[in-house]
């Protein structure tokens, strides 16, 4: 039934689980400092519409994972 | 054994040599580079798509031995309703840890029956309706590779016309279209034209790309075509104002490029293309947006690559929000979606091969690296932002065909559309159709001629043979229709303005930024009457030129495509001047031969 040669991506299901308590505090952390859903100044505005997807590679990132990395401190508790 | 040695050693030299020396031949051709990440993880279940994995869990596992397995290997799995009778299937979507690893701890575990990727199928096949691409249309080497341009008739709409007088603005990261200081520009853009670009980071005149994106949709707009280079555009002949708004980063804020939007239609841009976007509303964007779209500017957007609702400046009404499809025609699993749809363009998956040629089928342009910005190759991207340049690029076809009304262009191109089974939300008006849109503005060069001839048989009854006179014919064609009805791809320069009636020959002169209202009008004709009403031969062809511009008149009254300048956009101030128009030519066309 699959005609179509497809290629599979290995970094598919890389990701951490996040605990619902970590997500809320990355919500309220965003909240807290005016940023918008991907961690940056509310304003900003990407390639595509989101930095979760890269159009070059095909890579989709996970949002809470994609504001973890750009603000680490909120993993550790930190303001 | 030392000469073994020596000779294996100097073999090897060789080899090593004739393969670099063939690495560097092709790097010289260009060469086609999916994105580097993507490039490196490949292959490990080449040739297969999957969504998450199959567990099988043996029939008489309780749900608690389930539970506790998932938790003792880092995995959620929900049971697949429908078999909960004769057996235990579940769905993993997401484990820790790395693939590989996660599949190795898994194996051979007495809960567990098997484990197998949870494979996905389609019949792409079945939905496609267009033919793939034929190497001869264009003599770009790659353009074999360019699926998505034969997906929108590129071939059949390049014969029609190639972008001449418009001008799009690329709201992006910029163009590699100089060279100047580390930027170089890329060589597939070697005959493109460039008008006015701006940096609005920095704010200087050098609008060049360091990230690659702005060139890659450029390119798709308005590559060199037919230089024997990579791969091809969609409207070479346009020019492209590029418009530096997202860093190296591809990131940017509002302010620079409601700034960008303004520029573009404060300096001559019919079309703008903005493949960016964010997730919330602005009102110094909106307005922008308002601002453009009222002086006639045509803003087409990316929808957004969320998978789910579609992202600002694309959902305001100004603006003409793309979906993406790959090469099936079916929607793409990135593409946002929503009632603001109202097209679809390919923006490819560079995660599955469906036209078996070898390569992802991604969207393939020339552009530059992101880290090496000296450096360009042919890059297959896939996303919304390559849908929305798709639809730029046609646009600017249109506009270059006549139609310098931006919602006229908008109309044309939903109205065009291959329709599909498929939800509103998901395709908008129905997959983006290059050729069947510039078919429907030139169909009127008949509907003119027919309707010139069908008022010289009301005003001239019974003489209207005198309207088969080969002069009369001939001011028919030159003002009415076009001398040639048709644009052929081997249509010589300098006689493709004979395909145009002469009352448009205003956007070879002053551009394609609006139509002038004495072009359009019974001027020639009253030029013709005061010039040569006493030369009796030439009376055949003014009254073949009162017809022709009668007929031309009407048709532009009920479909009008130009915006007039000068001329109010309001109580159908352009139809009721056509028709005035219309009305006097006739009465000097059936005239113009009493006098005999």
């Amino acid at each position: 039934m699959t005609d179509g040669k497809i290629l599979i991506h290995d970094s598919y299901s890389q990701g951490d689980l996040i605990s619902d308590e970590l997500k809320q505090r990355i919500d309220q952390y965003l909240k807290d400092n005016k940023l918008n859903q991907y961690g940056d100044p509310e304003g900003t505005m990407y390639i595509g519409g989101t930095p979760l997807f890269n159009e070059g590679s095909g890579e989709s990132t996970d949002r809470y994972e994609h504001v973890l990395k750009k603000h680490p401190q909120i993993r550790k508790g930190e303001e | 054994m030392r000469k073994l040695l020596i000779l294996c050693v100097f073999s090897a030299l060789v080899i090593n040599s004739v393969f670099a020396q063939e690495e560097q031949k092709k790097k010289d051709d260009g060469k086609i580079v999916v994105g580097n990440s993507f490039q490196e993880s490949q292959g490990l279940l080449e040739g297969v798509e999957y969504s998450g994995f199959l567990l099988d869990f043996k029939n008489d596992v309780t749900q608690e031995q389930m539970d506790a397995f998932e938790e003792k290997h880092g995995f959620d799995a929900e049971l697949i309703p429908g078999f909960e009778n004769s057996e235990k299937f579940a769905i993993v979507r997401k484990f820790q840890g790395r693939l590989k690893t996660w599949l190795s701890k898994l194996a051979g575990k007495d809960i567990l029956e098997g484990v197998e990727p949870n494979y996905i199928l389609s019949a792409y096949d079945q939905g496609k309706k267009f033919k793939d691409p034929n190497p001869k249309d264009f003599k770009d080497p790659f353009y074999k590779h360019q699926w998505h341009m034969a997906q929108i008739r590129l071939p059949e709409a390049f014969s029609h016309n190639r972008g001449k007088g418009a001008v799009v603005a690329v709201i992006d990261t910029g163009v590699a279209y100089e060279d100047h200081g580390r930027f170089k520009r890329v060589r597939d853009l070697n005959k493109t034209k460039f008008v006015k670009p701006y940096n609005f980071i920095n704010n200087t005149k050098h609008a060049n790309d360091d990230h690659g994106h702005g060139t890659h949709v450029a390119g798709t707009i308005a590559q060199s075509t037919n230089n024997g280079l990579g791969v091809v555009g969609i409207a070479p002949e346009a020019k492209i104002m590029p418009l530096k708004v997202l860093d190296g980063q591809g990131r940017g804020g509002i302010d620079g490029i409601a700034r960008a939007i303004r520029y573009a239609a404060d300096n001559g841009a019919q079309v703008v293309n903005m493949s960016l976007g964010g997730p919330l509303p602005s009102r110094i964007l909106r307005k922008a947006c308002q601002y453009a779209s009222k002086k006639g500017v045509l803003l087409v957007c990316a929808a957004g690559n969320s998978g789910g609702s579609i992202g600002y400046p694309a959902k305001y009404p100004e603006c003409m929000a793309v979906s993406a499809v790959q090469y099936d025609e079916t929607l793409t699993f990135y593409s946002s979606r929503g009632k603001e749809i109202e097209i679809a363009a390919p923006g490819g998956n560079i995660r599955v091969d469906q036209n078996k040629d070898g390569y992802p089928d991604g969207v393939l342009q020339n552009s530059i690296y992101a880290r090496e910005n000296h450096k360009d190759d042919y890059m297959l991207f896939m996303g919304t932002s390559m849908a929305a340049p798709h639809v730029a690029g046609a646009a600017a076809l249109l506009v270059s065909a006549g139609v310098t009304d931006a919602q006229k262009v908008r109309k044309i191109l939903k109205d065009s559309a291959r329709k599909t089974s498929g939800l509103k939300e998901h395709y908008g008006a129905g997959l983006l159709d290059a050729a069947a849109a510039l078919e429907k503005v030139l169909d009127h060069s008949y509907t003119r001629l027919g309707a010139g001839l069908l008022l010289g048989l009301i005003v001239l009854k019974s003489n209207f043979l005198l309207l088969l006179h080969p002069l009369s014919l001939l001011g028919m064609g030159l003002f009415g229709s076009g001398f040639f009805l048709h644009e052929f791809s081997s249509t010589p320069e300098f006689l493709k303005i004979f395909t145009y009636p002469i009352p448009e020959w205003d956007q070879f002169l002053f551009g394609a930024d609006g139509a002038n209202p004495i072009f359009r009008s019974s001027f020639w004709l009253l030029f013709l009457v005061g010039f040569c009403f006493q030369l009796r031969r030439l009376r055949p062809f003014m009254q073949g030129v009162g017809f022709g511009l009668a007929g031309y008149f009407l048709v532009s009254a009920v479909w009008p495509m130009a915006d007039l300048v000068f001329v109010p956009d309001q109580f159908y101030t352009e139809s009721l001047w056509y028709l005035a128009n219309a009305g006097l030519c006739a009465f000097l066309g059936g005239h113009s031969m009493k006098s005999d």
